[in-house]
């Protein structure tokens, strides 16, 4: 759905992306996470076709960003990190006028306010001013502004920022549900235990270039192999010969009271490497995939960079 | 037909019923007054109350608002949400221009029915004093726009006094063509007499026409639409054929005089535009690097308006050089050498902007370099004057009395202004390859 070719990026300074590669493929919520000043803002603004690269090439929902950026924004919805709304309108009135100039008809403009309204949970404040509302609802407000036009791409910096858990949870749920009717999202925050629940992806940006991409292991439907943490109730003496023998299991590690190893996705697999370890006699007391948390793998992967870095 | 979602949305603002009532109990209120002090009717002070609230309204007023619809959208952060819509630029040029306006003009209405209801005997030509007007409230209302646009390229953050600031450009680009209106009652162009007011009508049409067209490129380029720079070049043309006439017939002898007046026409542009245009060193590297590609449209495209403009400054002193005798001056060699030191100075203050805007420190870099021109100018050549150094004026002014030394001190100058300008790009370009981000983005 997104494909980046080699794009770098100048401010009047500072090289803010150097040669960013990347692909999206359709249907994904990708995190995008690193530190500040990593290029995340600039490089969302590109997807955009806001800011124009000195050098590269985007192309989003097939359209070329560059050459057609207009083709491009009629493709995106996006919610800068500090975005603003018309606070002397009604939030009625900026959701109409949100629908009419992304090119709803007039005659579908309620009915789209309405159910871009119900979608974020601000149905019953139709009537209020947009300034009156409390930050968590502005936030809602506004990525209904984004979505409202149906994109096909969702791009969102710091989207739950200032909102409270349980807007943070309804959030997860609408990018969820936005993703599962074909939407691609590409979300950019610092709260990474909250771009845990949903992302399939896990995009790490470091000094303007790509540290890693890779997807998210707790995402659970994506990939052929996931690593299984196996624990013992007892030492056993031939565990590693057990594993060996079983076909599937890979890369094992053998620990202390147990051990990891990748094995193929899927629930009927697993249950066929557990019923062979204990018909090995293997005294398993605990078997479940090995959750790293998104958390674990970004330290990771910039750990990683600052070391190819230093080399 | 659905309205204008941008006329639609400052509609929603501006004509409140509560506003819809307000004005005209205020200007019924004080035309009252007017009506009292004309004896109980609605005399020559009620017509001439009208006229001046109509300026205030739509000129003063309407221009302010004008400029804010686009200022107020960068303070509120919204214009992204604007970039990123589906209207176009000419629906959101004129959605911008009649909504945020809409309330001036309602009252500007009123008072144009007072005038026409009130005794103006005293006015000359009232028809065409209140198209007069009219249209300099719409030219002032799109310059203000224009220019608040212009801002927003610049300069993505505003306060709101400086929506001021572009208030008073529309008022010091339209208070000319008014008092010309006004004060004088016969204009000569091109060797024909005109009624001023009948001069003025149609000239504020085209300046008008231009303003819009210029704004409507303007917003395109906000938009993300690519635009050749057509009108720039257009609009430098015919201010200039159209300052030349005022030269051409009676007053001037020699047949050059209107080419060196569309000549000062063409720097004044540049010379504007090199100061009011953002010199973005980004926006020079795609430039840069389009002409060394050789993709001529897109460095067209990336061309700022200085540089569209420079063409047009040495077109005419090109000819004049060429063809000194045109200005009919006695002194062939003096009027070439003249001609090359203002060119040679011109450059020198580009080299120096672009210098001073390619520095660490670029956000005063403009108003350094006005100092600085203004010190190299005025301030030291009135010392010189003082001390009756003739010559050494020559050395900071295209002085025609010594124009070989001035001729040799411009291009000496720009000479040594264009080598720091060459080794500051070039150590710029290195220092942007070898940074680290994050000191401009987030």
């Amino acid at each position: 759905m997104i494909d980046v070719d080699r794009l770098t990026f100048d401010y009047p300074a500072t090289r803010a992306l150097r040669d960013v590669s990347l692909h999206l493929p359709p249907g994904s919520i990708t995190a995008l996470v690193g530190p500040n000043g990593a290029g995340k803002t600039t490089l969302l603004r590109c997807l955009a076709a806001l800011e124009e690269p000195i050098e590269g090439r985007i192309r989003v929902g097939g359209v070329d960003a560059l050459a057609d950026p207009r083709a491009c924004h009629r493709q995106v919805g996006y919610l800068s990190d500090f975005f603003g709304l018309y606070d002397d309108l009604t939030v009625e009135q900026c959701l109409r006028h949100a629908a009419a100039i992304r090119g709803v008809p007039s005659g579908r403009e309620r009915e789209v306010t309405l159910r871009a309204a119900a979608r974020l949970g601000i149905a019953d404040r139709l009537g209020s001013r947009a300034g009156e509302l409390s930050r968590g609802l502005r936030q809602r407000l506004a990525i209904a502004q984004a979505i409202l036009h149906e994109p096909r791409v969702l791009l969102l910096d710091e989207p739950a920022s200032g909102l409270d858990p349980e807007a943070r949870h309804q959030l997860a749920t609408l990018f969820l549900q936005l993703r599962d009717e074909g939407m691609t999202l590409l979300v950019s925050s610092h709260i990474l235990a909250e771009l845990d629940t949903y992302s399939t992806d896990m995009l790490v940006m470091r000094e303007g270039r790509i540290v890693s991409h890779e997807p998210v292991a707790s995402a659970g439907s994506r990939g052929p192999a996931q690593r299984i943490s196996l624990a013992l109730a007892r030492p056993f003496d031939g565990l590693a010969e057990a594993l060996a023998a079983i076909e599937g299991v890979t890369e094992v590690r053998i620990e202390a009271a147990g051990a990891t190893f990748a094995a193929p996705a899927g629930a009927e697999a697993q249950h066929a490497i557990l019923a062979a370890l204990v018909a090995r006699g293997v005294p398993v007391c605990a078997f479940a995939p090995e959750r790293r948390s998104m958390q674990d793998a970004y330290l990771a992967s910039v750990a990683g960079d600052r070391e190819r870095v230093a080399r | 037909m659905s309205l204008n979602p941008e006329l639609r949305r400052n509609l929603w603002l501006e004509l409140t019923p509560t506003r819809l009532v307000v004005m005209p109990a205020v200007l019924f209120g004080v035309f009252v007054l007017t009506a009292v002090a004309d004896g109980r009717q609605l005399g020559t002070a009620s017509a001439a109350t009208a006229l001046t609230l109509f300026v205030g309204l739509t000129w003063v007023w309407g221009a302010h608002l004008a400029a804010e619809s686009v200022l107020s959208e960068l303070r509120g952060r919204t214009w992204d949400w604007q970039r990123m819509s589906g209207i176009g630029p000419w629906p959101l040029a004129w959605g911008k221009l009649a909504g945020s306006t809409a309330y001036p003009w309602y009252g500007a209405v009123l008072c144009l029915a007072v005038f026409a209801a009130a005794d103006h005997r005293e006015v000359a030509q009232p028809g065409r004093i209140a198209a007069l007007l009219v249209l300099g409230g719409l030219l002032s209302q799109v310059v203000a726009l224009l220019a608040a646009v212009q801002a927003a390229t610049r300069d993505r953050t505003f306060t709101r006094a400086q929506s001021t600031a572009w208030l008073v450009l529309a008022a010091f680009v339209i208070s000319p063509l008014i008092t010309a209106g006004f004060a004088v009652s016969r204009v000569d162009w091109y060797g024909t007499r005109f009624d001023s007011l009948a001069f003025a009508l149609p000239s504020m049409a085209v300046f008008l026409a231009f303003a819009a067209i210029g704004l409507w490129v303007q917003l395109r380029r906000e938009l993300k639409v690519r635009t050749l720079p057509i009108a720039w070049p257009a609009f430098s043309l015919f201010l200039m054929a159209w300052s030349a006439g005022f030269i051409v017939g009676e007053r001037s002898t020699a047949p050059g005089y209107p080419l060196l007046a569309a000549l000062l026409v063409a720097v004044t542009l540049t010379w504007a535009t090199a100061f009011g245009e953002r010199k973005d060193p980004v926006a020079l590297r795609r430039l840069v690097r389009a002409l060394r590609e050789e993709r001529w449209r897109r460095a067209a495209e990336e061309a700022p308006s200085w540089l569209l403009t420079l063409p047009l400054v040495l077109a005419p002193a090109g000819l004049l050089v060429a063809l000194p005798a045109l200005l009919g001056e006695p002194d062939l060699w003096s009027v070439r050498w003249t001609l090359v030191a203002g060119l040679g100075f011109l450059g020198r203050d580009l080299a120096l902007l672009l210098y001073l805007n390619l520095g660490a420190r670029p956000r005063r870099a403009d108003l350094f370099a006005a100092v600085l021109l203004l010190v190299g100018y005025v301030l030291v050549p009135l010392v010189f004057a003082a001390l009756e150094w003739k010559a050494a004026m020559a050395l900071l002014l295209p002085v025609p009395e010594h124009a070989p030394i001035a001729a040799a001190s411009g291009l000496a100058q720009l000479a040594v202004l264009g080598f720091l300008l060459a080794r500051r790009w070039r150590g710029r370009e290195r220092a942007v390859e070898d940074s680290l981000p994050g000191a401009d983005q987030g």
